[in-house]
């Protein structure tokens, strides 16, 4: 059996092909199983409680480290195309399996300090951006050593600032221990790379993941949540006939407001789209709508979960309940940012902190 | 209202000014039962400043009228029985004390505000309305709360709906939180969903009733599943109880039966008051010539073998449809 130390010999970053890691949100309580679920049964223990193999016949092989229990690295050398289809698959069927979702900004910080060799954004306002639009639809790529400068000076246009989202990006590292790499990262969580050392590779990845889980959990400590004040044997006292008192409940939570940097002019137009089930954004609602406010209940489709959501001509307030997970908001964020406004923020500074990485001084 | 505008100015959410939570105030419970020596009284909302040590209990009023007997209750809250029954963490050294403070919509604020002086009580009220919220007479307030609402606050956004219904909400409140409930059964796979169950995922502030209204939002929950599944009779059953069974709701059919496109396209028609969801009207000269472009150019790239396979490139691979 292999063991972790195996990874570089199987994974290998000089390789003849990049060296890929798609990063997956994973809600498992038995990790053996679900891999066993997804794979079909053709899952190999090794040397390590959290490593795996996953062989995909007639394909080849994802190395699964699932050392953080919720975002697991599946490392592979297979062809990209083949390895995202087999994934995907597995991604849209299930409902405890999801991406990452980058905000733009970690993508545009992704490693402060390093040379970014190459960048791509995509701004898609296809959908929910009016033809009349300055920005309807902002492609840009460019290699070069600092490409997202050009990026910065496009965001520094008043009428483009909303379409420069980033996309991808393609950064050069060069560690006096740890040796040279260069790595691509795509907003969905795929990491393509090549270079000399394994370790340096996984640590990279571990740093974005890093800091991706932490606006998760920030997303998270915000879901509203009552909690009953009595143990279960007060409640049982409580739904006896005679009763007829509240327990009462501690509360905690607030909900999540998004300040839009533009007017969403044709509101009914932009809620339709944005609740109409369809990829990416996922969410279904029937929107209450008046002129310049609507309410939804809404259920986001990837995960079969129900959150409020209100929408007004420039912000938009999101009520995750208990339970729900933060993700739903971190693809709303993303797929708001690709499809109508990558300059939006999180209102709460605290949130908008861990959105919005800005760069290490020094 | 008056409910959902205290825990908006308590709660930061970047949005409408926050003056309470600004101030140090943060929400700890809501109705809890507090035993004080003319009797149990049942506080809507209270917040605590660890900072000073001051619990502030609220009393959301609707209507026009206050129960004085219930307004006594109030004022006699010792705040360390309150500490106890709200399960308060006190994180510094400080004496607490305790301020009541009614909260009810501007037109009736005049009324509760002489109903208060009538039953001997000097308790501030925080008047509040679509536009703004405001002590309707700040001299009545303690230092520290008139210091962080002495000036009114105005809303910039609507005021946040934390609680978005309660048990005597009218009854076409709950068909939107049923009907979202519904399908999100449906796109997790659940066969039925009992009526207890349901009303628990769409009401999320279910524990703070007692069993009366508790049983009040089921009966309402179960009457909006009725006319939920009346309006899509083939996906969805109801199934009285029984002897044995709890009444619930059966999926019949949901769209996670179908491929990717037949998914959405299903979702698009549940409770859409008709059979199929129109696609956007495309606009004649929108047709994305570049994509023939770009479907041309990726031929030719493979005819001639030349694989770009840096890592950038690579990337590409993992774009979703």
């Amino acid at each position: 059996m292999i063991s972790r130390s195996d990874l570089g010999r199987l994974v290998p970053l000089d390789g003849s092909v990049p060296a890929k890691t798609f990063v997956l949100e994973v809600h498992t309580e038995d990790p053996l199983a679900y891999l066993s679920e997804i794979g079909t049964d053709n899952v190999e223990l090794t040397d390590d409680a959290y490593l795996w193999r996953l062989f995909v016949p007639d394909a080849g092989e994802f190395l699964v480290d699932g050392l953080d229990q919720r975002f697991w690295n599946f490392h592979t050398i297979m062809p990209s195309a083949d390895a995202a289809a087999w994934l995907r698959d597995r991604v849209e069927s299930r409902r405890d399996t999801d991406w990452m979702w980058l905000p733009s900004a970690h993508l545009r910080h992704v490693a402060p300090g390093a040379l970014s060799h190459r960048v791509r954004t995509e701004f898609d306002g296809g959908r929910l951006v009016s033809s009349e639009d300055a920005a309807q639809d902002l492609r840009v790529q460019l290699t070069g050593s600092h490409a997202e400068q050009l990026l910065d000076q496009i965001s520094a246009m008043p009428q483009y600032r909303h379409a420069v989202s980033f996309h991808s990006i393609e950064v050069i590292l060069d560690d006096p221990d740890l040796g040279p790499l260069r790595e691509a990262v795509k907003r969905s969580g795929l990491f393509a790379a090549h270079g000399e050392d394994f370790v340096h590779h996984a640590q990279f990845v571990r740093t974005v993941v890093g800091r991706y889980a932490r606006l998760i959990e920030a997303i998270e400590a915000r879901a509203l949540r009552f909690t009953p004040r009595r143990d279960s044997d007060a409640m049982n006292e409580m739904l006896s006939p005679d009763v007829d008192e509240p327990v009462g409940a501690s509360f905690s939570g607030v909900p999540i407001g998004i300040r839009f940097s533009r007017q969403i002019e044709d509101l009914r137009g932009f809620c339709e789209e944005l609740f109409s089930a369809r990829a990416p954004f996922r969410l279904w609602g029937r929107p209450e709508i008046t002129e310049d406010y609507v309410v939804v209940d809404a259920v986001d489709l990837h995960v079969g979960q129900r959150l409020g959501i209100e929408v007004g001509r420039d912000w938009m307030r999101i009520y995750l309940t208990a339970g729900s997970c933060g993700n739903t908001v971190a693809r709303l964020v993303s797929n708001l940012q690709i499809g109508f406004d990558s300059a939006l923020t999180l209102s709460q500074p605290s949130l908008q902190e861990v959105a919005a990485l800005e760069p290490i001084a020094g | 209202m008056p409910t959902n505008a205290v825990l908006d100015l308590a709660l930061a959410d970047g949005l409408n000014p926050a003056p309470l939570a600004a101030a140090g105030w943060q929400v700890v419970c809501l109705e809890v039962p507090v035993l004080t020596e003319l009797g149990t009284v049942v506080c809507d909302v209270v917040l605590f400043n660890p900072d000073i040590g001051h619990l502030l209990v609220v009393e959301a009023k609707s209507g026009a009228n206050i129960e004085p007997d219930q307004a006594r209750k109030l004022a006699a809250i010792d705040p360390q029985v309150l500490i106890n029954a709200g399960g308060v963490t006190v994180p510094q050294a400080v004496r607490p004390r305790c301020e009541v403070l009614f909260a009810c919509l501007a037109r009736h604020s005049t009324r509760i505000t002489q109903g208060l002086a009538a039953a001997g009580l000097s308790t501030p009220v925080l008047a509040v309305d679509a536009n703004a919220a405001y002590l309707v007479d700040p001299a009545m307030a303690s230092a520290d709360l008139g210091g962080a609402l002495g000036e009114a606050s105005a809303w910039i956004h609507p005021i946040a709906r934390i609680i978005p219904f309660d048990h005597e909400s009218p009854a076409h409140v709950f068909d939107g939180p049923v009907q979202a409930e519904l399908v999100a059964a449906m796109a997790r796979g659940r066969p039925s969903v009992t009526m207890r169950a349901l009303t628990e995922q769409v009401v999320s502030h279910f524990a703070l009733y007692g069993k009366r209204a508790q049983g009040q939002l089921v009966r309402k929950i179960t009457e909006a599943t009725r006319r939920a599944v009346s309006k899509e009779p083939e996906r969805l059953r109801f199934q009285a109880a029984t002897g044995t069974t709890e009444a619930r709701v059966v999926i019949l059919r949901s769209p996670e039966q179908f491929d990717r496109r037949g998914r959405t396209q299903g979702y698009q028609a549940v409770f859409s008051g008709r059979g199929r969801r129109r696609p956007r009207p495309q606009v004649p000269g929108q047709m994305d010539l570049f994509i023939e472009l770009d479907q041309a150019e990726r031929v030719t790239t493979d005819e001639t073998g030349q694989n770009d396979s840096d890592g950038s490139d690579d990337v590409r691979g993992g774009e979703r449809p």
